[in-house]
């Protein structure tokens, strides 16, 4: 009787396991998967704000993966050094080591992990105006490197000067929405926006100025003491490879100042950096990216 | 056979509780199955009707599967990304347990009908089948534990694992108590003398 019943429990743990097994087999990635970056990179004209350039990216890999990565360097850019660490830099209690324990977030088979950067532009005098940056060379702390389609990084370079708009207010919410106020010093006209990688969410982005759709700006006049709003929500859309986009713009208003002058103003409030990750969507974004 | 059960039940407890020193491990896991396969030796020896060959066998298995098992603790600390099939490890382990423990219990099952307690033998044969289903369940949970990998799923498993590793420590330490009517195994010598005096 109990042999029976030990024969059934042996013979169900068996098929369990095997299913999970071929499971497990089945959702492992052969590589590491990076998410799609889609980033405006701000520079700087003057030397002392060179080394605070900073941004993340973001990568997920098997669970078990004890691999780190410890170095990325930019094909299409040699000249840039970049520190990158999977550890935070600002760990505030500096003896409390986290370095035993692979980081990042699990979510049943995978981890997320976050790659610290930080651009090192102070020792050369790198130009980075206008340069576009897709591709990279990661290398693992295990010696093992893999070339990765980054998404789309523009470099910028954030020059100062006299700016008819004031900034007033800004707000964010965790559904993608935003917006952010500022107030004319003088008399000021809109021209156009520009940004690189707008037409790439174009589809899933309602961006307004002045309750204006941005092809209708072009000669707006925002009179002194008046503000200009610009409101901004980014959707997530159908498309599971939208979900996890990482994605941080900086459209620039160009408009004409008072004197006739031709001025621009960077918007920062286009952005979707931080996702609540969970298992099922990981494996429907991994599926739609077609890595099993 | 009290003794041998007495050390059977200590033999589990270790295995169960291993216990570390800091880094260092003083009481790893093999050496309560040990412990558990010295008892089974004791069994065997004074217990003529049942045949302890086999939990004794499976003991041994159990004792390089443990051994097995330190050198993958020594390797996890390590920045070495382990095969996917070692983490069924802990089920191998689980499933060679129950097999060890179901046949002991059968054995002792037998010893008790040998010696006509079939009400013993009963109690016995049902503590069993409870085991075996306890067992099932912790298998299960822990199988889905490894695949799913979420905190709460782990949980319950340890839980219900831990719920099954009493029940058994429970059920060897009624079994020490129980009596056993050996002709083999006397309490007293001296009782013996005195009946034969008579």
């Amino acid at each position: 009787m109990n042999n029976r019943l030990l024969k059934i429990v042996l013979s169900s743990v068996g098929v369990l396991s095997i299913a999970c097994l071929i499971a497990i087999l089945y959702l492992k990635l052969d590589e590491p998967a990076f998410l799609k970056h889609y980033y405006d990179i701000r520079t700087y004209e003057e030397n002392e704000h060179q080394q605070e350039i900073s941004f993340n990216l973001v990568y997920v890999t098997n669970v078990g993966d004890k691999r780190t990565v410890t170095q990325i360097d930019f094909p299409e850019s040699p000249e840039m050094i970049v520190h990158a660490s999977e550890y935070s830099h600002m760990n505030s209690f500096p003896w409390v080591s986290d370095q035993t324990n692979s980081p990042g977030e699990v979510h049943g088979r995978y981890s997320v992990r976050t790659i610290y950067c930080q651009v090192d532009l102070f020792a050369e005098n790198i130009e980075t105006d206008g340069k576009v940056i897709s591709q990279a060379n990661v290398h693992f702390s295990d010696g093992s490197k893999m070339d990765v389609d980054l998404g789309e990084f523009h470099f910028y370079v954030h020059r100062t000067m006299d700016q008819s708009f004031e900034s007033v207010s800004s707000s964010g919410s965790s559904d993608g929405s935003s917006s952010t106020r500022y107030r004319a010093t003088e008399e000021a006209t809109l021209v156009s926006v520009e940004s690189p990688m707008l037409h790439r969410f174009a589809d899933r982005l309602d961006l307004k100025i002045n309750g204006y759709v941005i092809d209708g700006i072009n000669g707006l006049k925002i009179e002194e003491g008046k503000y200009l709003e610009v409101k901004s929500k980014l959707y997530t859309g159908e498309d599971p490879l939208n979900v996890y986009a990482m994605i941080d713009l900086h459209p620039e208003i160009i408009y004409r100042n008072a004197a006739g002058d031709t001025r621009s103003l960077r918007f920062y409030n286009i952005d979707s950096l931080y996702h609540s990750f969970n298992f099922m969507d990981l494996y429907r974004y991994l599926s739609a990216r077609e890595v099993f | 056979m009290r003794y041998g059960y007495k050390k059977i039940f200590w033999g589990v407890f270790i295995a169960t509780f291993s216990i570390n020193l800091g880094m260092l491990q003083i009481l790893p896991a093999f050496v309560g199955w040990m412990v558990v396969a010295s008892g089974i030796s004791v069994l065997q020896e004074n217990s003529v009707t049942s045949d302890y060959e086999r939990p004794k066998t499976i003991s041994f298995i159990l004792i390089g599967v443990s051994l097995i098992g330190s050198l993958i603790t020594l390797f996890q600390g390590a920045q070495v990304n382990l095969p996917v099939a070692l983490l069924f490890y802990p089920l191998i382990v689980m499933a060679i347990e129950l097999l060890l423990f179901h046949r002991l219990l059968e054995a002792a099952v037998q010893d008790f009908s040998a010696i006509d307690d079939n009400e013993t033998a009963k109690l016995y044969t049902s503590k069993d089948r409870t085991f075996i289903i306890l067992m099932g369940i912790t298998l299960g949970m822990v199988t889905l534990s490894i695949f799913l990998n979420l905190q709460s799923v782990g949980f319950f498993a340890a839980i219900i694992a831990v719920v099954t590793r009493i029940y058994l420590l429970t059920t060897i330490n009624s079994l020490s108590k129980e009596v056993w009517e050996n002709p083999y195994e006397t309490e007293d010598p001296d009782d013996d003398i005195e009946h034969s005096v008579i």
